[in-house]
């Protein structure tokens, strides 16, 4: 006789109850593992597409404003010794032909063999027969409706040059379509589902040969972005790009102009950013500054010269101040044209009207200065010099100025034949001149502060060229790195753990299977506590009986874990299956493959088989400590009186009075409030019940001191009060289950009502709308409105809040990536502050009231901090941040700066973005034009007709409008699948525990068999006894399903009133039904099978 | 020395009435090899003492010695070595283990004391002389459940010899046995403790068996008082 022997033996002996354990364990340890795989096969799924997204590219040079040779892709792969290819990457939307079928926001690729190179494959035969025409890849294929060979319309934004958003540039100018034929449908593994950005929905493309779009867009051999397939360290890339890098990489051109005996510096944007104008004066002493901007008029008493340019010249070098440089701020040199035009000479004083130069998007002004004539100049060097004009479009290229259409309004009729002469002429030579601080306080814009640099011809190109080189650092003037395989790795690794959710929603099968384990061991030791009483009695050490009886569980948990952890495979299966279909939602329905990882099968398995051990320990333990003696004489539950019972009455009362206060109390508050208050209250309710039901349950109804016994039912009651432990743990179980179950699964989130309540996700607004390419203009314009043919007499009035917005990963719960680089919208903070709109949940400890958060927005907190707000689905889950917390990004200089979450939303229309002031916004990313997303007001009844009047206004735009209450509920359909699944699995998990029901109901029959044959001897019928014995256990099944499900109905009151989805209810009825069913069930088979025996037999061994 | 030693012990416990006092200051002495009957009406305290005696329970007061010993004082380790060398128990209901055979039931002590010097062999020819001397050498193989009830007892006795006791405590060991099964049993268990001078306590309510002992004693309304023969 040994140890192992024993066991065996004991196995073998108590062989179904043995299964018993060892199904338990087997299903606990399928649930647990089963739901660690689901986390592995959304994580692979996930790598997977970042492997399609971005094949070998790990590197990305950006350049978000200007465009560069498509050498410099090459001449960085001979630095870098890597891998890399030149690409186009524009915005777009694509259409059919037909206008039937259209897709506003596409990424437009303009991509060679290089780019074929650096796919997953490293192959894209698709390339070579672009040609002329266009492949979409096919996601895009799919939304669109196309296959190879049919046509399509697809429209650009135009890039490059005068940002289409300046006052000046034309508003024809900002977009080019082109109609072209599919030449093929790109699939993922050919690279077709290319993306910079970690979204876990699929990227829509359209691929074009690189040079022929460059052609389309009238450029010459270029690219606005290089792909690098290596690891690179920054300081590495930086070098390389230093020394490959050249003038026109950064938008910039250098031309001798002889006639002037100056070498110039332009910018093809017109406008000469900060950062790289500081760098161009700094880099010769003689470098002189200039900024010509184009003025309304030049008037002196009454006599007015219209549409001239005007120029300033500075330098900050004393040595080489002249005439120009030396000019006061109010003074002003005019040419010889102008002061005979204009009757002036020196000391008259002369007004200039012009636009203030900015945004499209702001209302355009004009504004007046005077200024005293300082001098008049002749018609000759900078008086007549008309390359002081830079490139406005629309305005420096044509031959006739009545045939100007520039961005700004102009009156053709007040252009007059000497003016028309004068541009034959001189073309723009600018008419007067002014102090380029002046220049620079009066038309210096976001989009830069000069329009060119001039540097002494004696300097020579070449050297300039050089010398050029070093004071500006490509790295500031707009080019910037973008680490994106490792942004795309962090993204999917630190994606939101689907193996712990589903564990999490598995937690009523796991808690079912745990329980169910710890009962059938506990219940199987209970059948050998005699055995351990001998035990003790023999001189066998407390922890030497734990060993033996732990072996006989360890065996079956070990067999239980191996054939679970087959069993997983299955359940994962099943998991995956059902978040492709049923629950897609949960997964903002992306496609999430089967696949498993051994290290994670392996630790299910030890996982199972541990929480079923530890489940096995708690029930042995308990045994263990009861005295040899009582164990022998079959005492296996500790003796418990009515006394212990005393004090559940009054704390029950207590109970019941604080969960009434509590849901009186919540009246008083919001309905976000009241909800969890209701919960508390329940939860208090449910604790009352179950401790009145432990009053009764001790109360012992009859006994001693009690009546007799006076029917079967009385009988019945009454013995529930034999094993009150177990009696009541099946109804505390019981309850806390359905309540649970039913109290967090159908406490969905819905739309308000009323979507004009500003304090709610909908922020009081009825339609949000988003353009595929920006708008450049001001909707709430009216004359803005009539360019566009905007006719709101249908519709009612209407209202824009524009945003600004910097394309970025989506940071809600429709991306299963964790964000790096989440989406940034730039608003006008009193918008939102005027309407007050949206619900602030927690704010910057310190600061403001609530009822002025938006006006964190504004706050100052030092250079290179921004203050940010995001909803609780973007901050808390997206980013995993909170309020006070940072996140580094990069602005479009590759500048790092950080954004301060100074607040959280509520749930919001805005999920998955982060809102920054718009001043904020533009100081960082200035070559980011136009508005893309619109919250917009109206009526809610017409919220229809508004969306598509915009939609057919704003078609060229790409506009698509939704109502805030349908993108509400289409982002609380993710935490709603969520809350579903967890219904159905909970579900699963309380039938699961009517067997544990089943088994307790077996172990009391069991226990009782000698009362019960007695009972028979004296007359009882088995009919009868059944009866008594089913009556007992479907009390305590039914009052724990009844306490259960009154009690979370009362948690959800709060979601009743507002919208409960009726599919929800129809699973919950089912799943209390089949509980009640599967309980009885159970009760009646374990019954049956426990009467079986006869008895003689039981009172024999009585 | 003596084998056993009571003190004034007193021994209580809770009821739905108060504090329930079964044992008022029982005080003893045993001389090894000596046989007792201890006796008294249902529920006056008979098992109470005997678990007692046998350390599977403590006494709310007074001392008890064994052997020279007191279980009060040893740790859990110890206490249940001593159990399982110096004595040996014989419950009413056997409580032999339904799933092991006669053999391996009678040998199950010997897997508590880590006899790592006995092989496995002479602990096996040792638990068969036992089970020859009780007259189941036979039957060694059998499980429990095709023995007679004074088969089961017989085996029950067999295994409370395994580890050659000082003393044995049987608890109405032929309480739920014929009388003439009753009368084998018995007549085993002096034998043993005249053969072999292992002190003998039996509980028990006959007054037959409690004859035939050499001391007598009567357990009433908590104390104990010696009969005499």
């Amino acid at each position: 006789m040994n140890q192992v022997r024993w066991i065996i033996r004991s196995l073998l002996f108590y062989k179904w109850i043995s299964a018993g354990i060892l199904l338990s364990a087997l299903t606990a340890t399928a649930v647990l593992t089963g739901s660690l795989l689901v986390g592995d096969s959304v994580q692979i799924t996930l790598a997977r597409q970042m492997e399609n997204r971005l094949g070998k590219v790990r590197l990305a040079l950006l350049s978000p404003h200007t465009f560069f040779r498509s050498q410099l892709a090459e001449d960085l792969s001979d630095c870098l010794d890597a891998q890399t290819a030149g690409v186009w990457l524009l915005n777009g939307r694509i259409e059919n032909v037909e206008g039937t079928q259209r897709v506003n926001r596409i990424t437009v690729l303009g991509v060679d063999d290089s780019f074929a190179l650096m796919g997953p494959s490293g192959k894209a035969p698709w390339i070579e027969s672009l040609g002329e025409g266009l492949a979409v890849n096919t996601e895009l294929a799919d939304r669109l409706g196309v296959s190879a060979g049919q046509e399509v319309i697809l429209t650009l934004q135009k890039t490059g040059g005068l940002s289409a958003e300046s006052t000046l540039s034309p508003l024809s100018e900002a977009q080019q379509s082109f109609r072209l034929t599919i030449s093929a449908i790109v699939s993922d593994d050919s690279f077709g589902s290319f993306a910079l950005s970690a979204d876990s929905t699929g990227a829509l493309n359209a691929f074009a040969d690189r040079r022929t779009l460059a052609r389309w867009l009238d450029q010459s051999d270029q690219a606005n972005i290089v792909l690098i397939g290596k690891e690179v360290s920054p300081t590495a890339a930086a070098e390389a790009l230093r020394k490959s890098v050249r003038l026109e990489d950064l938008g910039l051109t250098v031309r001798a102009i002889e006639a002037t005996h100056f070498i110039e510096v332009q910018s093809r944007n017109v406008f000469i950013n900060r950062e790289i104008s500081e760098g161009l004066l700094k880099a010769d002493p003689s470098a002189l500054g200039v900024l010509t901007y184009f003025v309304n008029e030049i008037a002196k008493d009454g006599r007015r010269c219209p549409y001239s340019m005007v120029s300033a010249v500075g330098s900050s070098d004393p040595a080489k101040m002249n005439t120009f440089t030396r000019l006061a701020d109010d003074e002003i040199i005019l040419n010889e044209w102008l002061a005979e035009d204009l009757k002036a000479d020196a000391g008259d004083t002369v007004t200039l009207k012009y636009y203030i130069p900015g945004s499209k998007t702001d209302r355009l002004t004009e504004q007046t200065e005077s200024f005293r004539v300082h001098s008049v100049i002749p018609m000759m060097g900078l008086g007549a010099d008309s390359t002081l004009m830079p490139e406005f479009p629309s305005l420096a290229d044509v031959d006739n100025c009545r045939d100007w259409k520039p961005g700004i309004p102009i009156d053709l009729g007040k252009i007059r034949p000497q003016d028309e002469a004068y541009w034959n002429k001189y073309r723009g030579a600018a008419k007067a001149f002014i102090s380029l601080p002046t220049a620079r306080r009066l038309w210096a814009n976001r989009f830069g502060d000069l329009t060119a640099v001039r540097y002494p011809a004696k300097i020579g190109l070449q050297r300039l060229k050089d010398t050029l080189r070093q004071p500006i650092d490509p790295l500031s003037a707009g080019l910037s790195f973008d680490a994106v395989g490792a942004r795309g790795q962090k993204a999917a690794a630190g994606m939101t753990n689907f193996g712990a959710l589903f564990a999490g929603l598995s937690m009523f099968l796991l808690g079912s299977a745990l329980i169910l384990t710890a009962l059938t061991f506990h219940f199987s030791i209970q059948r050998q506590a005699d055995q351990i009483g001998l035990f003790k009695a023999l001189g066998f050490t407390a922890r030497r009986i734990c060993r033996m009886f732990l072996g006989q569980g360890l065996t079956l948990a070990v067999v239980g874990s191996i054939l679970g952890t087959a069993l997983a495979l299955l359940y994962t299966r099943l998991l995956v299956w059902a978040l492709s279909t049923l629950w897609s939602g949960a997964v903002a329905g992306s496609a999430v493959e089967f696949h498993i990882r051994p290290f994670t099968l392996i630790a299910g398995g030890v996982a199972g088989l541990l929480v079923s051990l530890i489940s096995m320990l708690i029930g042995l333990r308990k045994l263990l400590d009861r005295p040899a003696a009582d164990l022998l004489g079959g005492a296996v539950e500790p003796p418990t009186t009515a006394k212990a019972a005393r004090w559940n009455l009054p704390i029950s009362i207590l109970l019941g009075l604080a969960a009434l206060s509590l849901a009186i109390g919540s009246l008083a508050v919001g309905v976000q409030q009241a909800a969890s208050i209701f919960f508390i209250s329940a939860a208090f309710l449910l604790s009352a019940a179950i401790l009145l039901g432990r009053f009764f349950l001790l109360r012992r109804p009859f006994g001693p001191s009690g009546t007799p016994p006076r029917s079967i039912l009385y009988l019945a009651i009454g013995n529930l009060s034999s094993r009150p432990g177990r009696s009541l743990a099946v109804l505390a179980t019981m309850a806390a289950g359905v309540f649970l179950v039913t109290a967090v699964g159908l406490n969905r989130k819905s739309p308000p009502r009323d979507v004009l309540v500003r304090q709610s996700g909908t922020g009081g607004f009825v339609l949000l709308a988003e353009s595929g390419l920006p708008v450049l203009g001001d909707l709430n314009d009216p004359n803005f409105q009539a360019e566009l043919n905007l006719d709101l007499r249908q519709t009612g009035p209407a209202a824009f809040v524009p945003l600004r917005v910097r394309a970025g990963e989506d940071a809600g719960c429709l991306n299963l990536n964790r964000a790096q680089q989440p989406r940034l919208l730039g608003v006008r903070t009193a918008d939102l502050r005027q309407r007050n709109s949206f619900v602030f949940g927690r704010l910057l400890k310190g600061t403001l009231t609530a009822a002025e958060g938006w006006d964190l927005l504004d706050l100052d907190f030092g250079p290179d901090i921004v203050p940010a707000v995001g909803d609780i689905g973007t901050v808390r889950w997206g980013l995993g941040l909170g309020v006070g917390d940072t996140l580094t990004q990069q602005d479009q200089f590759g500048r790092l700066f950080r954004l301060k979450i100074v607040a959280i939303l509520d749930s919001s229309v805005l999920q998955g973005s982060l809102l920054i002031s718009e001043a904020n916004f533009t100081a960082h990313f200035g070559s980011v034009c136009g508005y893309q997303m619109f919250l917009i007001d109206g009526l809610p009844e017409k919220a229809g007709k508004l969306s598509a009047a915009l939609t057919k206004a704003l078609r060229r735009f790409g506009l698509e409008a939704v109502s805030t209450r349908q993108k509400l509920a289409a982002l609380n359909a993710v935490e709603n699948t969520y809350l579903a699944i967890f219904l159905v699995l909970g579900g699963l998990g309380l039938l699961l525990g009517t067997v544990g029901l089943g088994l307790v109901v077996w172990l009391n029959i069991l226990d009782r068999r000698g009362e019960l044959a007695m009972m028979q001897a004296v007359g009882f019928d088995r009919p009868v006894l059944f009866e008594m014995l089913w009556m007992e256990h479907t009390i305590l099944l039914t009052a724990g399903v009844i306490a259960g499900s009154l009690t979370a109905l009362i948690a959800i009151l709060p979601a009743l009133s507002s919208e409960v989805s009726r599919a929800n209810f129809g699973i919950l009825l089912l799943t209390l039904i089949l509980i009640l069913f599967s309980g009885w069930l159970w009760i009646r088979l374990a019954a049956s099978a426990a009467l079986s025996g006869t008895a003689l037999a039981a009172l024999r061994n009585e | 020395m003596m084998m056993l030693e009571l003190d004034n012990i007193t021994k209580s416990y809770a009821s739905a009435c108060g504090r329930l006092e079964v044992l008022r200051g029982i005080s003893a002495r045993v001389e090894p090899g000596q046989s007792i009957s201890i006796a008294g009406s249902s529920g006056c305290g008979k098992s109470t003492l005997l678990n007692l005696i046998g350390a599977l329970d403590k006494p709310d007061s007074g001392t008890i010695r064994l052997g020279g010993q007191n279980p009060a004082e040893m740790d859990e380790r110890a206490l249940a070595a001593f159990r399982n060398r110096k004595i040996g128990f014989v419950f009413q209901l056997h409580h032999l283990l339904p799933q092991c055979t006669v053999l391996e039931n009678v040998l199950l002590p010997t897997l508590a004391g880590g006899r790592a010097r006995e092989s496995a062999l002479s602990l096996q020819q040792r638990a068969m002389q036992i089970l020859e001397r009780v007259g189941l050498s036979d039957r060694a193989h059998e499980l429990p459940a095709r023995l007679s009830g004074g088969q089961r007892q017989r085996a029950a006795v067999a295994r409370a010899l395994i580890n050659r006791p000082q003393l044995l405590l049987a608890d109405e060991p032929t309480g739920s046995l014929d009388e003439e099964t009753a009368e084998s049993v018995m007549g085993l268990l002096l034998d043993l403790n005249r053969s072999q001078k292992i002190t003998l306590i039996v509980v028990t309510h006959s007054s037959r068996l409690a004859g035939r002992m050499e001391r007598r004693f009567e357990l009433r309304q908590g104390k104990l008082v010696e009969r005499p023969l």
